[in-house]
């Protein structure tokens, strides 16, 4: 594997399981994949019928999203620089386990404020 | 002999005629059995949501209207979470049926909603319609937040045609529940008032400008009249006017506005947007249009607030901590409440206007209620609380702690004085303001105002003949003073019985507040006129038994030592039981949490251990006031 696949990698397993705080009008810790669904349905949203609360939303979700996007994509870099080769990969192994358990604390979320990654994508 | 034979017919048949086309009002029922000239207290629930309205619907609230008054009238009703069957996995019940009920859903968004549910329906396949149906809380948030703006979807039409068809629908269907549920036979059990909620905002604060509209009888206007509508309450009461109390149909309404304490001090503006002081006629349309506040509900008590206008300690009862929507969510975005968030200080700033124009803007009389997004009106238990919705937590899991936010409340009550149970009685009496508000228990509390009751009415047994013989009963305005007199009240209350199984708590003392004028400064008094407060009376808060007795009936005559005939004043009465549990207590201690030991209980139980949540409460009621008014100030009134 070579050093560019396991920085893609990792950068994709924090993207999807790692949780990060979100602030809004409604606060919790999810991933940024989730972050992004959000952002896509109300930028679809505002493009339709748009208005000063509903841009609003789109930059909070969207804005966050891009930032923690950024900011992965540094961690991740440094991961694999730094970190020996198989932990990146245990990294993303353990967050993949990790994330069966209720560790999101959900905004927008109808199932509760602790969910798993199975609940918050359901 | 021809002609007077026509003349004859026609007459009949125009008299036939202005029969059948009278008020559509004319509420055929049978006379109440149980009349009674000198009024007795009925118990009721003027705010309650149902699945109709946005946010109930997307917390997974199914009951309808009809659910909701049956529910009323003492029947049990699932709620959710439901399961793959759609079984409610909650049922419950009243202990004791309520007197009156009306469903209040929000306005603003019935034909959104409906089309959203609906396959079929014109834009019902809209983006915002599939977030609404596979992200709810989302499609809380931007609906709600469209609505704010007076604004609709694209998927309603050019002139929201679309959703205002929609909507006719579920504002049917609220019309016929209302109408089902209401008891016309002359056991007069049950009555209904068909009704909606107006759901204003002041801003990007969300600041809650909302306020029920209660029609007294079934002629209606053909849809609510919205936010999105008009974004000025002032729209809203011309609007009552044009469509119901001037429409010749028999249509009365009244508004009732709510959770001032959540409106960050713009529920009632002392002024115009441009500073420009209120008129004499914007005065009198307010008056005339909200006659009553909800003083207490769901989502806290907005009497008044300890250190923000007043210092009386008794106002730290149930209180916010913010004072907008947007606090209810983000501790982030939270600010203190001030004091005109508080209905104590718009009182006192009534008379303050009333001085300058002599009409008095907000000359409120009180109620309390739910705000239930359950479809449970008047489930105000706190030992068996299990949250009310809207703007608490999503339920649809299983609540394993705490089922809402720990500073919300089960509610409260609305009470009137009414000769019967029924449409015509009690809609008189909401607008006479007869009414008080209690924190959920039924105690019953009188006021009488006049000027020289003697002062042995109480022990004479006639107290309610006395007090309307000579004065008049909380909500009125003192007559004309007579021969340098003091204004004299009678204040009783009885504790509420409860059930067999669950008496009521004893009363523990009633407080007159006055309100009034000094060199046109408002000023402000409390006193205790019965009962006694040093009594050691108070609750075990391990297992909620309480301790001390109380009393169970209360009766005083006071005679206000310091009036001043030239000042504006007005005076109500708050009635304390003694001590006893909050629903968060009885929970904790249900779980046996001990916060000495931390880790030992759940996250979701947490918040039993916050130091700044009361772990007991003294239920109360609010009366309306009555009011004095100077005749130098009375002579300028019209």
């Amino acid at each position: 594997m070579t050093a560019k696949s396991v920085r893609r990698l990792l950068w994709l397993g924090l993207l999807v399981f790692l949780p990060v705080p979100f602030f809004g009008v409604e606060t919790g810790f999810v991933p940024v994949l989730r972050l992004f669904l959000l952002g896509a349905l109300v930028t679809g949203v505002t493009l339709q019928d748009p208005d000063r609360l509903s841009q609003l939303f789109t930059l909070m979700f969207l804005g966050q999203a891009l930032g923690w996007t950024a900011v992965l994509y540094g961690l991740a870099r440094l991961g694999e620089r730094w970190l020996p080769r198989p932990v990146p990969l245990a990294i993303v192994a353990l967050l993949a386990i990790a994330s069966l358990f209720p560790i999101y604390s959900t905004p927008f979320s109808a199932s509760g404020a602790s969910s798993s990654i199975v609940q918050i994508f359901d | 002999m021809q002609r007077a034979v026509w003349f004859g017919i026609l007459l009949a048949a125009v008299l036939l005629a202005g029969g059948s086309a009278g008020p559509a009002n004319a509420e055929a029922r049978q006379t109440c059995a149980n009349h009674d000239p000198l009024r007795r207290a009925l118990f009721g629930d003027l705010h309650v949501h149902s699945t109709y309205s946005l946010d109930a619907s997307t917390q997974d609230t199914r009951n309808t209207p009809a659910d909701a008054y049956r529910f009323a009238r003492g029947q049990s009703l699932g709620i959710q979470p439901y399961d793959a069957n759609d079984e409610a996995l909650r049922r419950i019940r009243l202990e004791r049926p309520l007197d009156f009920a009306a469903v209040t859903d929000h306005g603003e968004l019935f034909g959104e909603v409906a089309t959203c549910r609906t396959p079929g329906l014109p834009g019902h396949d809209a983006l915002v319609c599939r977030i609404y149906r596979g992200w709810p809380r989302l499609a809380f948030y931007l609906m709600n937040s469209r609505a704010s703006q007076g604004r609709r979807y694209s998927f309603c039409g050019d002139n929201g045609e679309v959703c205002l068809e929609a909507a006719r629908g579920p504002w049917q269907i609220m019309q016929e529940a209302a109408e089902a549920a209401y008891d016309r036979s002359s056991a007069c059990r049950f009555t209904s008032f068909v009704a909606y909620e107006w759901t204003g905002s002041g801003g990007l604060d969300a600041s809650n400008l909302h306020r029920n509209v209660i029609f007294a009888n079934r002629a209606v206007p053909d849809l609510p009249i919205s936010f999105v509508d008009g974004m000025d309450p002032a729209y809203l009461w011309r609007e009552l006017d044009r469509q119901c109390r001037d429409a010749g149909t028999g249509c009365d309404v009244l508004v009732i506005p709510h959770n001032s304490n959540l409106s960050a001090e713009k529920m009632w503006p002392l002024a115009n947007p441009d500073g420009s002081p209120l008129t004499p006629d914007q005065a009198r349309a307010r008056a005339r249009a909200e006659p009553l506040v909800e003083v207490f509900q769901h989502k806290g008590e907005s009497e008044c607030r300890l250190g923000t206008g007043t210092e009386d300690e008794l106002c730290s009862f149930e209180q916010l901590s913010y004072d907008s929507m947007l606090g209810v969510q983000n501790e982030a975005m939270r600010n203190l409440p001030g004091p005109n968030n508080f209905v104590r200080t718009i009182l006192r700033e009534g008379l303050v206007q009333q001085e300058r124009m002599g009409v008095n803007p907000f000359a409120m009389g009180m109620i309390a209620s739910t705000d239930t997004h359950l479809g449970t009106p008047g489930y105000v238990d706190e030992r068996r609380h299990v949250g009310h919705g809207g703007a608490g937590p999503p339920l649809t899991e299983l609540p394993t702690g705490l089922p809402d936010r720990i500073e919300f409340n089960p509610g409260g009550l609305a009470a009137v004085w009414a000769e019967e149970n029924s449409r015509e009685s009690i809609f008189a009496a909401l607008r006479r303001r007869e009414t008080f508000g209690t924190s959920g228990p039924r105690m019953q509390v009188r006021l009488f105002g006049g000027w020289g009751y003697p002062e042995d009415v109480c022990e004479r047994g006639d107290v309610a003949r006395a007090g309307y013989a000579a004065g008049v009963p909380m909500g009125g305005e003192l007559p004309e003073r007579t021969d340098g007199a003091s204004p004299t009240f009678i204040a009783t209350a009885l504790k509420d019985a409860g059930t067999d199984d669950r008496p009521g708590t004893d009363l523990q003392r009633i407080q007159i507040v006055k309100l009034w004028l000094e060199d046109g400064e408002p000023r402000e008094r409390v006193l205790d006129i019965a009962g006694d407060a040093s009594r050691a009376a108070d609750v075990d808060l391990a297992t909620c038994e309480p301790r001390g007795s109380g009393y169970a009936t209360l009766c005083s005559v006071w005679t206000d030592p310091e009036f001043d005939a030239d000042a504006g004043a007005l005076y109500y009465a708050r009635v304390l039981e003694n001590p006893t549990c909050r629903w968060s207590t009885w929970i904790c201690n249900e779980h046996d949490v001990d916060c000495s030991v931390p880790g030992s209980f759940p996250d979701s139980l947490a918040a039993c251990c916050d130091p700044s949540v009361p772990r007991s409460i003294q239920e109360r009621a609010w009366t309306s006031p009555i009011w004095y008014t100077p005749p130098s100030v009375s002579a300028r009134r019209d």
